[in-house]
């Protein structure tokens, strides 16, 4: 028993130094947002709590248009996740629920539409939007991250729903419900789990999307939050406590989301993975 | 009376399909317009010498001709393959040893919830914000990396301009920021191993290896599956967190193909020959992935 | 085009003096010329102001600028509240500061959305925006009155004057003169050997690392393979038909063996690093104290100057040197350049085109000109700019007269397609870093251009 005790805190101690190490980059990310580059660089890991200070910050929230990338960043992750629930769950219901070579074909199409990268119709895609009118507002980045994550939520609507027992519809059939009525009134309700997945999922991507914002977003009228940071850090500034500070700012609503509703987090995201 | 009856049965059916349809339209509208659309026209640039200004002049194929001449091409197929098959490979073996580490339970152990928070944090930082804070602690000159290696009597290495070191360095970043969400999943499929199993084995005097060999690999086996073609997916889709971190160098070593792509479309305006990019990454995301589940769904049928 | 190029190193430096200190020398007459000249454009500037905002309220437009570089984003700020205070209907917006140009202006063609103005130069791109019609002719514009015909002449293209040049600049080697001193110089070397001897003294007396210049930039990557090389070529008609062979995609980088001798002797003591350094960092490097000799742009004089000093604590420590890669006994050979220049793109809405326009007229009026001028210490190319507007650092004041007297060649970013900037500068990090030899970059430098060019 002791020699098994001895092995557990062993392995704990291991399992320890290896999360130590994992976050050595976090940690150092979080104290030097609070420095200046010269001590960033003479002592990278200690901290000299005189020299603390939050001209980084202060400097970050004068010339980053927080409030305003904040708030076209936090627009389109709800309004994308909005629809993109609406449309899939919708979606979902019918390729797993409706049988007929149409949907089954349907579905294999969808399958394999999650796999086309995004970045091959970058091009084309910001040439479609000038076209369609849609260049430079929140609107058009909000339906091409719904389009783009459509297949995928899809694919878990229709893997959770496609795993629920038959009889749940076939009774309220006999009771003369329309598919309609069936769709909103028995599988509705039971879809918050999977709900919880795709607006996970797709969340943390669509709040840390920088490709399609910093192509189809003019940076300077439309500014999102990581093109915001990127643009900051860009190519030539070595301030480095002013990339971490807007990083800090930056990951900081979608972080503390995280801390409170972790559980909620963890099981959402397993719980469409494993099916699948 | 029997038609009547058929026909009212006919059109319930119909009724139902109909109303399926009627689901499907809002995404098909989507994905015709934002998915199928783009890629089609991509496809159709891909025949073209335009520079986004010009007039748009057909070449053929001229460009899926000239691909394999462009400058490191064949760099960039070695890169490619590298950084996918390494951060796949990477994420999927450390997500498992994490998932192992974090499932155990019981007296004497660090509270679970904490450090699952830990590993799952950094999947939490966009792409681009953990290439930055990468390339910052791989700098030479007051990186962080360096400084440790330095600590710890071991001379300093230029990362970010050593063929191979680099790799490596795009490699390590690319593993830490996803190895939590590999981790995560790895975790449910063994919350889902009924216990049952494993007392039986220890009954029968299993030892922990066995254990794991025998029993928690193969039923792990559907899990593993969808990391691993999932993880590899990102990887040959990745653009922004390799190039922030190495830019491409040195040389062509880590220039990745999503690289090329967009050095194509937005730094020389040569849309034909991007397009031709973009076309050869659909084709091998998708021979790729098939590939994949066919040979881990065959393995999985085995077990 | 590529006569106008051949001219160009000779037409730089003589208006690199006649725009600097050498204007004093001249009769008090244009000076009151100029401000003559001035003062009527400024006040017609705020009769319109005034005239719009009485008789019909003009229309607020938002103006987006894309003017603005790192290296002098804070005196920005002053120059917007003083152009918006002057027309308070106009807001103006500074788009692409951070980001790679290139990249910026061809995502903004694909979608058909480019800013009112932009930085300009004669890369292929921008050439074909011309072409096809993207980007305003300036000629008959106030703002280029007192820019002298030569600067006008390089910006021109196939009869459309496409932009301002925001001044000329040439290639400089800052000194941490304290680390020098350390190291045994007391003197600033005057040539290749002397260079290399101080260099490796630095190297083998002091903590300094000798020289480090930012090659992440491509400009600078390139510089220091084109100082070698403009040291190498001996008289003004190599020059010539280098820069004609550079256009014409003819170039031989291999003809010249010194060259390769040369940056052999140079790579032990290139700062380990210096590939990847972009140009904020090696500035701060050089605060850090982390090398003795930063080679860069005349661009950077103001903060790279300030980091040295910030470095050893002793006022005027750093020191401006042309870069001495000449041979015992030579001349000395320097690169030079007009500046990426201000231009007007196409707008569909007249209110912004007129917008940008007076924002074009009112920044190359010599008094606001001046906050860009002071910020990032260049030498301007306004006729009707005084010598008390220039503000020049203390370490960089000797050499730009003396921009004249020495044999320039062009500097490279001018001549390149975008897939030659890439893979030259591809090739030339790896010999810096030392994974290649020069002689193969070399090689491909070669093929690459006869590959790539305009």
């Amino acid at each position: 028993m002791e020699k098994k005790k001895m092995l557990t805190i062993l392995s704990e101690l291991c399992l320890l130094a290896c999360t130590v190490v994992c976050w050595l980059p976090v940690y150092y990310f979080v104290i030097s947002a609070f420095r200046l580059r010269k001590d960033i660089v003479k002592y990278p890991l200690k901290v000299i709590w005189e020299r603390f200070t939050l001209e980084n910050f202060s400097y970050v929230w004068k010339n980053m248009k927080l409030a305003q990338s904040l708030f076209n960043t936090g627009f389109i992750t709800i309004m994308t996740l909005v629809l993109l629930i609406a449309v899939s769950s919708m979606a979902g219901f019918a390729l797993s629920r409706i049988k007929g070579r149409f949907f089954r074909a349907y579905y294999s199409a969808n399958v394999a539409l999650m796999v086309v990268p995004f970045i091959s119709c970058l091009l084309s895609l910001v040439i479609l939007s000038t076209k369609i009118r849609l260049y430079n507002t929140l609107w058009g980045c909000i339906f091409i991250h719904t389009a783009w994550h459509l297949p995928f939520c899809t694919f878990l609507y229709a893997g959770f729903m496609g795993a629920l027992p038959m009889e749940l519809e076939e009774a309220a059939y006999i009771d003369g419900c329309s598919t309609f009525q069936v769709y909103f009134q028995i599988f509705l309700p039971l879809l918050a789990p999977i709900t919880a997945t795709c607006c996970i999922r797709s969340g943390i991507t669509i709040w840390n999307d920088y490709l399609l914002s910093s192509t189809l977003l003019n940076s300077a009228r439309k500014p999102t939050l990581m093109v915001g940071i990127n643009s900051f850090f860009g190519e030539y500034v070595s301030e480095y406590g002013y990339a971490f500070a807007g990083i800090i700012l930056a990951s900081l609503p979608i972080s503390v989301l995280f801390i409170f509703l972790q559980k909620y987090f963890i099981k959402g995201l397993t719980a469409g993975a494993v099916k699948g | 009376m029997k038609e009547h009856l058929s026909k009212h049965k006919l059109t319930w059916g119909q009724k139902k399909q109909l109303t399926g349809v009627l689901f499907l339209l809002p995404l098909s509208a989507f994905l015709a317009v934002f998915i199928v659309y783009p890629l089609a026209s991509v496809i159709f640039y891909s025949f073209f010498d335009w520079n986004g200004m010009s007039q748009m002049n057909f070449v053929g194929a001229d460009n899926y001709r000239l691909l394999p001449s462009t400058e490191g091409f064949w760099d960039m197929a070695k890169a490619t393959v590298i950084y996918a098959a390494g951060v796949t490979g990477l994420v999927v073996l450390c997500g498992f040893l994490v998932a192992l580490a974090l499932d155990k339970r019981g007296k004497w152990r660090i509270n679970r919830t904490v450090l699952r928070f830990f590993w799952f944090f950094p999947c939490l930082l966009s792409g681009a914000i953990v290439g930055i804070i990468w390339r910052i602690m791989f700098n030479y000159n007051g990186g962080l990396v360096n400084f440790l290696l330095n600590q710890m009597g071991i001379k300093s290495v230029n990362w970010l301009e050593t063929y191979g070191v680099t790799m490596a360095a795009v490699v390590i970043a690319s593993v830490w920021g996803q190895i939590g969400m590999c981790a995560i999943i790895f975790l449910a499929g063994l919350q889902n191993i009924p216990t049952d199993m494993l007392e039986a084995a220890d009954l029968d005097g299993a030892s922990e290896l066995q254990k794991k060999a025998m029993i928690v690999i193969p039923l792990m086996a559907p899990s593993i599956t969808i990391n691993v073609i999932t993880t590899s997916i990102a990887a040959f889709k990745a653009y922004e967190l390799p190039y922030t971190v190495s830019k491409g160098l040195p040389g062509y070593s880590t220039r990745i193909l999503t690289q090329r792509i967009y050095f194509y479309s937005f730094n020389t305006n040569k849309y034909g020959i991007a397009s031709a990019m973009s076309v050869l990454l659909v084709v091998v995301i998708t021979l790729i992935s098939l590939l994949q589940l066919f040979v881990l769904k065959k393995r999985e049928d085995i077990y | 085009m590529k006569k106008t190029r051949r001219l160009m190193a000779l037409l730089l430096s003589a208006a690199v003096m006649c725009a600097s200190g050498g204007c004093a020398g001249k009769s008090t007459d244009p000076k009151a010329d100029q401000t003559s000249g001035a003062a009527p454009a400024e006040g017609a500037g705020q009769s319109q102001a005034e005239g719009g905002a009485g008789s019909q309220a003009p229309e607020e437009v938002v103006l987006e600028v894309q003017i603005v570089d790192t290296n002098w984003a804070d005196a920005w700020n002053h120059m917007k509240e003083s152009f918006e205070s002057q027309y308070p209907w106009i807001t103006l917006e500074s788009v692409g500061a951070q980001q790679n140009i290139d990249s910026f202006i061809s995502a903004r063609v694909a979608a058909q959305d480019l800013p009112a103005v932009i930085k300009i130069s004669s890369a292929d791109i921008y050439l074909n925006m011309i072409d096809e019609g993207y980007v305003r002719d300036l000629s008959g514009m106030e703002c280029v009155a007192n820019v002298p015909d030569r600067f006008r002449e390089a910006f021109t293209y196939n009869g459309v004057e496409y932009g301002v040049t925001q001044g000329a600049s040439f290639s400089a080697l800052y000194l941490n003169m304290e680390a020098l001193r350390e190291a045994g110089w007391d003197n600033p070397p005057s040539d290749w050997n002397q260079f290399i001897q101080c260099c490796k003294d630095i190297k083998e007396k002091t903590d300094y690392a000798p020289f480090l210049f930012n090659g992440d930039h491509a400009t600078i990557c390139y510089m220091v393979y084109e100082l070698l090389l403009a040291n190498c070529l001996g008289s003004q008609e190599e020059a010539a038909a280098y820069q004609e062979a550079l256009t014409n995609g003819t170039f031989d980088f291999s003809a010249y063996p010194d060259i390769c001798r040369k940056m052999n002797e140079l790579i032990p003591y290139i700062m380990e690093g210096s590939a990847s350094t972009a140009q904020d960092d090696a500035v701060a490097i050089m605060a850090d104290g982390g090398a003795a000799m930063l080679l860069g742009g005349n661009w950077v004089s103001a903060s790279a100057l300030e980091a040295i000093e910030s470095c050893t604590g002793v006022e005027n420590s750093g020191l401006a040197i042309f870069p001495p890669f000449n041979d015992p006994g030579k001349p000395l050979w320097i690169s030079t350049s007009t500046e990426v220049g201000f231009g007007l793109t196409k707008q569909d809405d007249p209110k912004v085109s007129e917008a940008a326009e007076l924002f074009l007229n009112w920044v190359f009026e010599p008094e606001n000109f001046k906050i860009i001028q002071n910020a990032r210490g260049t030498v301007p190319v306004l006729t009707n700019m005084t010598s008390e507007q220039i503000v020049l650092p203390e370490g960089i004041k000797g050499l730009v007269g003396e921009v004249s007297s020495h044999n320039s060649v062009m500097m490279g970013y001018n001549f390149y397609t975008a897939e030659f900037k890439d893979g030259a500068c591809t090739a030339l990090r790896d010999v810096y870093s030392g994974n290649a030899s020069i002689e193969d970059a070399v090689k491909s430098m070669t093929q690459l251009l006869s590959q790539y060019h305009y």
